[in-house]
């Protein structure tokens, strides 16, 4: 066998088969038509072909089994029935209208659990102090008396002037005689009166009881000589509330 | 500088685009044509490649059911029938190696094949009682000398010979390059030719 045959021979299971191309199936053919042995060799792979195909091939046409696809398509049905995709699907489809109630009123729950939750966290406590608190707090009792004043350029303050009940008791002497000793006597006098013996302490009011403290002190402080004595530094009246009811009534004085 | 060949929609491939998308929705007709339309291929491979009916049959339906199952994974890389092909191979190899492992004898149901062809031969060309025991002893041999071949090579021979299948198809029926598909297919035929010899 020649270098060609062996070259060529390496084809021809492609030359058989239809598979070559262009320059090799022309030269392929061009040796086969003076090369007996690999012409030979071509006819015995043609003929194992015959023969498989004689054999087990087409040329037996044999009867297909019947049912084969009928068979496949029911398990195929049964398998998609089955499984749990289309198990989530029919469930969805039988019990949609309670998934969707379910869904409206879990939502519903949810929105108001959350709209409470705003509102319990959202309210801002005011501030006690604050002007807005005066008249939201129901402990401000109406008729409460209320001034922002400050102190010789100081920060302005919220100070309450009257307690909103109805005085008791005599009314303070005038500031500007804090140091006549003779009127604060009598003032303390009057406030005590020899008519109502003696009062107990804790059951007076506390604006009495601090009004006879304060006589006290003055008097204490002149029988010493101290003079020029002032209940209270000068202060700048900016504005008055009157708590009425709920409300806060403010006039500005300045 | 070599041209690129342009990307050939054929109207085959289109066909069996639409009728895997219809049987990927679950319509039932496509399902019931996507069988009809490939289960003469499939048994037939399958007997080939199995060489017992019964076994055959059985495989196409594990082969269908398998394409069913994975035709979501169908991208038209390749053609349906040589998709479906290669699942044959696969599901047959699988089932071999199941049988190899339980030692079972291979002789009855060639032989089964064998009778079946002849007798269905002998009934419709009415050739004569001695022709027909040659012709089934032919037969016979040639089962046997391609069940002896490996797996890999008879799934050659079979795609190639039988089913008619390009050396291309071979490849992406049996996920091998071209190359191989030649080496399997020589030495399938050497096999066949030590085995068969002068008939």
């Amino acid at each position: 066998m020649s270098a060609t045959c062996h070259r060529v021979r390496e084809a021809l299971d492609a030359y058989v088969d239809g598979e070559l191309r262009g320059a090799d199936l022309r030269r392929v053919s061009r040796h086969l038509e003076i090369c007996r042995s690999c012409a030979a060799e071509v006819a015995a792979r043609r003929e194992i072909g015959q023969r498989l195909r004689d054999a087990i091939g087409e040329s037996y046409p044999r009867p297909m089994p019947p049912g084969l696809a009928a068979g496949v398509v029911a398990r195929v049905r049964a398998e998609s029935y089955f499984s749990w995709r289309a198990a989530v699907g029919r469930a969805v489809e039988d019990w949609h209208w309670v998934i969707v109630g379910g869904g409206a009123v879990t939502s519903t729950c949810l929105a108001m659990l959350l709209g409470g939750v705003l509102l319990l966290l959202g309210t801002v406590s005011p501030n006690a102090a604050s002007l807005s608190s005066l008249g939201n707090n129901l402990r401000s009792s109406p008729g409460a008396l209320y001034a922002e004043v400050s102190q010789r350029g100081g920060d302005v303050m919220l100070v309450q002037v009257a307690t909103g009940e109805d005085a008791a008791g005599p009314q303070p002497t005038p500031w500007n005689r804090a140091d006549d000793e003779r009127a604060l006597v009598d003032a303390l006098g009057q406030t005590l009166g020899e008519d109502r013996g003696l009062p107990h302490w804790d059951a007076m009011p506390d604006a009495e009881r601090r009004y006879v403290e304060w006589l006290f002190d003055s008097i204490t402080r002149v029988r010493r000589g101290e003079s020029g004595v002032s209940p209270v530094a000068p202060v700048t009246v900016h504005r008055l509330h009157l708590v009425a009811n709920a409300d806060v009534i403010a006039k500005g004085l300045d | 500088m070599k041209p690129v060949r342009d990307l050939v929609w054929s109207e085959a491939a289109n066909a069996d685009w639409l009728l895997v998308q219809q049987c990927a929705a679950g319509r039932e007709e496509a399902c019931t044509r996507l069988v009809t339309d490939h289960q003469r291929m499939v048994y037939q491979l399958a007997l080939h490649l199995l060489g017992d009916p019964d076994e055959a049959l059985d495989l196409s339906q594990e082969v269908f059911l398998k394409v069913f199952r994975t035709l979501p994974q169908f991208r038209g890389h390749s053609t349906l029938r040589t998709w479906i092909y290669r699942i044959v191979v696969n599901q047959a190899s699988n089932r071999q190696r199941w049988w190899r492992r339980r030692r079972r004898a291979l002789q009855v149901p060639l032989d089964e094949v064998a009778v079946a062809q002849s007798e269905a031969l002998a009934l419709r060309s009415a050739i004569q009682p001695d022709r027909v025991l040659q012709q089934r002893e032919t037969q016979a041999r040639v089962w046997r000398a391609l069940n002896a071949l490996p797996f890999d090579q008879r799934a050659a021979i079979v795609l190639r010979e039988i089913d008619g299948l390009s050396y291309e198809e071979i490849a992406a029926a049996l996920g091998v390059a071209l190359g191989t598909v030649k080496s399997r297919l020589a030495r399938a035929r050497e096999g066949l030719r030590l085995a068969l010899g002068a008939l």
